[in-house]
């Protein structure tokens, strides 16, 4: 069982972020999922859609409520691919977390979230069956992925 | 090899528990976990070849060494060292007197890199959240947008300034005959990049978005717009709202009529050059004298010096460098070439540190950066000198 969808992990919201309820998970921090705003620039213009969506405590890592059901193809492809050595992360083209998203098969766009209500600007790795993740919890997922792979290596 | 030695730090294990049998007069058999560790370093050493052993004490004492030159050893490394000794055959007491020597160094090396470090100093108040750069391998245009942003007090156009030194390197023939898009061009130097733009004039962040640009990403912005020219249809029919829309994305307050213009006046290889000439009238002329410094090898005293001089002075600089050590600390890569900005500098009292504030081009989350850094809440990551040192080779003030 992966990996980035743990501290998601629990149960199923369905609320509006607008009156979000936030819950302890088991990992040591809060989650809230439910109905959201996403905001992007569209052809120059503003564009809000709403979407399904987690997010941890602090609105550090956002991922799409549909990776819960553990079925989304960003869990999927992460499960299969990850890690990905840092070293093929860095490099003049682009940044690391967007290489990480090609790597995936996902593709990169930026994004503000609305977290209860302010707006919190990341990015949004999308796949083709519209789960998503954002940048900083694919890395985090990679780097976790990889530590594990060097604690097995000195086993 | 350095995974495992890394991993076990069972020769730290060994240190601490014997320092901790004779400061307490404890004996190893109240110590119930020695002899466990001691008969698993020796296990380990069992595996490795003499050579790799003493290479590893060769290699953990110089780790030791450098950290040394510019603050205390961090406790991985003294770790690092004692395992490598302990499993190539060096006695206990031989090991931990090393030790024990190290510590004291660490000492004065802490007081002295308090010293050297200087005062804290912080821009950050003057930047917005760190910008994110997302496909494309504008990095150098990043850091030098922002620096003229500082300047100038008002946001300047990142893409515009890749695109102008893009420009001055290739003419639109060689560009042509490369195929290559728009996007596809990566890589350069700030100073450079600083002097073509000044030339022509900054062009306004509002008027040609360097981020944000819609639904997808920068590479994919600028390719869907380069399609509207490679239509020759357009040509003769001239744009639709729909392709007005397209290149909105990049350049919100483009017109029909300018977009018109363009798809006429320009050839395929210039024709986003040309969106960004309408988009951006008029330019902010100004003129800049942007100095450059660069410092190879072991020691960047110069480049050190200047950096703080800068600093002490309220100016940002930009800094050109190898990536590897912002994602991975441990990483001793040196292949990928990047650029950052440097606009802070604190003396770390937890880790007998001067670190600098790096304003990266990574997003204002910065969970591309190692853990390891601390971050501000713009995704400023605070980086200790000894790793920029191993890694910055240039930097470029205004």
């Amino acid at each position: 069982m992966i990996l980035f969808m743990r501290p998601f992990i629990s149960k199923l919201f369905f609320i509006s972020l607008s009156l979000p309820i936030t819950v302890a998970a088991s990992l040591a921090y809060a989650e809230t999922c439910g109905l959201g705003e996403i905001k992007s620039l569209e052809f120059g213009l503003s564009e809000v859609s709403n979407e399904t969506y987690c997010f941890d405590d602090e609105a550090l890592f956002f991922v799409s409520e549909s990776c819960q059901k553990g079925s989304c193809l960003a869990e999927k492809q992460a499960t299969k691919r990850l890690p990905v050595s840092h070293l093929d992360l860095g490099g003049p083209a682009g940044t690391p977390q967007s290489k990480l998203c090609e790597e995936l098969g996902g593709t990169m766009r930026i994004v503000e979230f609305k977290v209860k209500e302010r707006w919190v600007k990341s990015d949004l790795c999308r796949f083709s069956d519209q789960s998503f993740a954002n940048g900083d919890l694919l890395m985090k997922e990679n780097r976790e992925a990889i530590q594990k792979q060097k604690e097995q290596l000195i086993e | 090899m350095r995974a495992a030695l890394a991993g076990e730090r069972v020769g730290y294990r060994v240190y601490r528990l014997e320092r901790l049998r004779t400061q307490c007069n404890f004996t190893s058999q109240q110590i119930a976990a020695t002899p466990d560790q001691i008969k698993h370093w020796k296990k380990m050493s069992a595996r490795l070849s003499n050579i790799q052993m003493q290479e590893a004490v060769r290699k953990a004492r110089a780790k030791v060494e450098s950290q040394l030159q510019f603050g205390p050893a961090t406790e991985d490394a003294i770790g690092d060292l004692l395992d490598a000794q302990l499993m190539s055959g060096t006695s206990v007491k031989q090991a931990l007197d090393e030790a024990d020597k190290i510590y004291e160094r660490n000492r004065q090396a802490f007081d002295q890199a308090k010293k050297s470090c200087g005062k804290t100093v912080s821009l950050a108040k003057s930047f917005g959240p760190s910008r994110d750069q997302d496909t494309v391998g504008w990095c150098f245009a990043f850091a030098s947008a922002d620096l003229m942003s500082y300047k100038l007090k008002k946001p300047i156009s990142a893409a515009d300034m890749a695109i102008n030194y893009f420009n001055s390197r290739q003419s639109p023939v060689t560009r042509w005959l490369s195929g290559k898009k728009q996007s596809e061009y990566r890589g350069g130097w700030e100073a450079d990049a600083l002097k073509q733009t000044a030339e022509r004039g900054f062009c306004l962040e509002s008027k040609f978005n360097s981020e944000d640009n819609g639904n997808n990403e920068m590479a994919g912005a600028l390719n869907r717009a380069q399609e509207i020219k490679n239509s020759w249809l357009k040509l003769k029919t001239g744009a639709c709202t729909n392709d007005l829309r397209t290149v909105k994305a990049l350049f919100p307050q483009l017109t029909l009529a300018d977009l018109n213009h363009s798809i006429v006046t320009s050839t395929q290889s210039s024709f986003i050059s040309k969106l960004a000439t309408e988009a951006c009238e008029p330019r902010l002329k100004i003129e800049v004298a942007p100095k450059p410094l660069i410092e190879r090898g072991p020691n960047k005293s110069k480049l050190f010096a200047n950096i703080d001089r800068q600093l002490n002075a309220g100016n940002p600089l930009t800094l050109a460098m190898y990536s590897e050590i912002l994602i991975d600390s441990d990483s001793d890569g040196r292949k990928d070439q990047h650029a950052v900005m440097a606009i802070g500098r604190r003396f770390n009292e937890l880790t007998g540190s001067c670190e600098y504030l790096i304003r990266n081009s990574w997003g204002s989350g910065a969970f591309a950066h190692d853990p390891i850094y601390d971050r501000d809440e713009k995704g400023h990551v605070w980086i200790p000198r000894e790793k920029l040192n191993d890694t910055v080779y240039a930097t470029v003030h205004l």
